[in-house]
């Protein structure tokens, strides 16, 4: 895990999870289920930020944003910037997160998936679509919960507990 | 220690100029929407974008092709043969209900001549498979694998099997977007088709719910009245079932009445659409072509609303469609 992390970034694996994520994002779901989707890209870019810190950064998912844009046929620019606002928070937060417990982690994904959807959804308002219920929150929640599939994935220091208990 | 330097380099790094680096991205989002939203510069772009997405959506809806596939594959015969039983009772009973269609429509445009009134538009059909759905919970839209390559443009009407369904907002070569009627952003002139009442129909954001708006408390507008649309807005063509009054609410101290109808269109479950194509209105072609069958513009019976429209795709022609003497 070290190894490849100082050593060239993983462009195709970056590529890969991007367009899996993208591709669940766009899946169609019944009408009940649609509010408890995960934010698979939020989640994706929180996840290269962790791993990735030098081969993916603001830009990329600013870039991952625009293709969502492109592909949902909403605003342009909308998951641009609430990407790139995620990823210039868990960037700041990155150091917090490779000590924190899965628990912790979890919460904090759920704080910034759900900055994400928020953000969103205020340019959404703003260009019309009126939405007053916060059951969008809902998909941060699930993505919070999805966390643990990525953790596997990511790096993790050992916490202060686990310092303190083996000398 | 490897893992420590590892992770700190970025911040020493990278500190001061990625606040930079966001503020420049943010204000670069917030142009492109403005571009896009406000003074929508950025049409080539979405329709670009628009084509690359039909594959997405292609590749979306794959497990759920598979899985229909596997269904029709595993099927058993008797299954089949019951299914064909009744699509031939089914087609029968439609054929029947349109040749009564034909002889209304004969003499509705014979009755329109002795009015001298205009006649009405020809209205073709073109089949379309929905092939995605908005992710985004707050618009209600969805992709149909049709575009300019088929003949569709902006604005033209989109119905289902039971009714009304939405309207085309974005063309791009393969496919277009089609906004439903439940769109918060939505709303068309309808009629009630036991009386003739003209209101405004709009939608709410949620799939199974138009809000029927100015209602005057005194309107005879009761729960079960079918609201087809009226043509008025010379975006639909008229004639199309939209929703059916659920409840009508009162308020002594209000204005208005609170009006909510559902759907009649299978906004959540229909696969295939039909794109409303409508052709030039010529009172020649009313008067010496056949009975032109699309001209539904008397109220339909609810029994049969997808009876009205011609299919373009070739369908034969009912039987008993004579054309006018």
């Amino acid at each position: 895990m070290r190894a490849d992390e100082q050593g060239a970034p993983l462009p195709f694996a970056v590529a890969a999870t991007g367009l899996a994520a993208l591709l669940a994002s766009l899946y169609p779901l019944p009408v009940w289920l649609q509010p408890a989707r995960p934010n698979w890209l939020a989640l994706v870019v929180i996840f290269w930020i962790l791993r990735l810190p030098q081969g993916f950064g603001i830009g990329s998912a600013w870039m991952l944003g625009l293709l969502m844009d492109g592909l949902e046929g909403g605003v342009l620019g909308r998951h641009a910037l609430a990407l790139s606002v995620v990823a210039y928070a868990a960037v700041l937060l990155r150091q917090r997160m490779l000590h924190y417990s899965l628990l912790q982690q979890m919460l904090l994904v759920f704080a910034l998936c759900a900055t994400d959807q928020v953000l969103c959804h205020w340019v959404q308002n703003l260009a019309g679509h009126a939405t007053s219920s916060l059951i969008f929150l809902m998909g941060s929640l699930t993505s919070a919960f999805c966390w643990p599939l990525f953790a596997f994935g990511a790096p993790r220091e050992r916490s202060l507990e686990s310092w303190r208990s083996s000398p | 220690m490897v893992t420590g330097r590892n992770a700190i380099k970025p911040i020493f790094r990278s500190g001061p100029s990625i606040s930079a680096r966001v503020a420049a991205l943010v204000i670069a989002s917030v142009l492109l929407m403005l571009a896009d939203w406000r003074f929508g510069a950025l049409g080539p772009a979405r329709v670009a974008f628009a084509d690359a997405a039909v594959p997405f959506y292609w590749v979306t809806t794959l497990p759920g092709r598979l899985f229909g596939w596997a269904r029709e594959v595993v099927v058993s015969r008797d299954t089949l043969i019951e299914e064909n039983r009744v699509l031939r009772a089914e087609a029968l009973v439609l054929r029947a209900s349109t040749q009564r269609l034909a002889a209304l429509a004969a003499e509705n445009v014979r009755l329109r001549e002795l009015l001298n009134s205009t006649a009405l538009l020809d209205e073709r059909v073109l089949v379309a498979e929905i092939i995605g759905v908005s992710p985004d919970m707050s618009s209600q839209t969805v992709v149909i694998d049709k575009g300019t390559a088929h003949g569709l443009a902006e604005g033209q009407a989109v119905i289902d099997a039971y009714g009304l369904f939405g309207q085309i907002i974005e063309v791009s070569r393969f496919s277009s977007r089609v906004l439903l009627v439940t769109d918060s952003m939505h709303a068309l002139p309808a009629q009630v088709v036991r009386n003739g009442v003209r209101v405004m129909v709009e939608g709410e954001g949620r799939i199974d719910v138009l809000d029927v708006n100015h209602v005057a408390s005194t309107m005879d507008v009761r729960p079960g009245d079918l609201l087809v649309s009226s043509g008025l807005g010379q975006r639909f063509p008229g004639g199309y079932p939209v929703g059916v009054v659920e409840s009508v609410t009162n308020d002594p101290g209000k204005p208005f009445a609170v009006v909510v109808a559902r759907p009649s269109a299978q906004l959540d479950r229909s696969r295939h659409v039909l794109v409303v194509t409508e052709g030039e209105a010529s009172v020649d072609a009313a008067s010496s072509e056949a009975a032109p069958s699309g001209t539904a513009q008397e109220p339909v019976d609810a029994g049969v609303p997808g009876a009205a429209p011609r299919a373009d795709a070739g369908a034969p022609a009912a039987p008993g469609q004579d054309g006018p003497p």
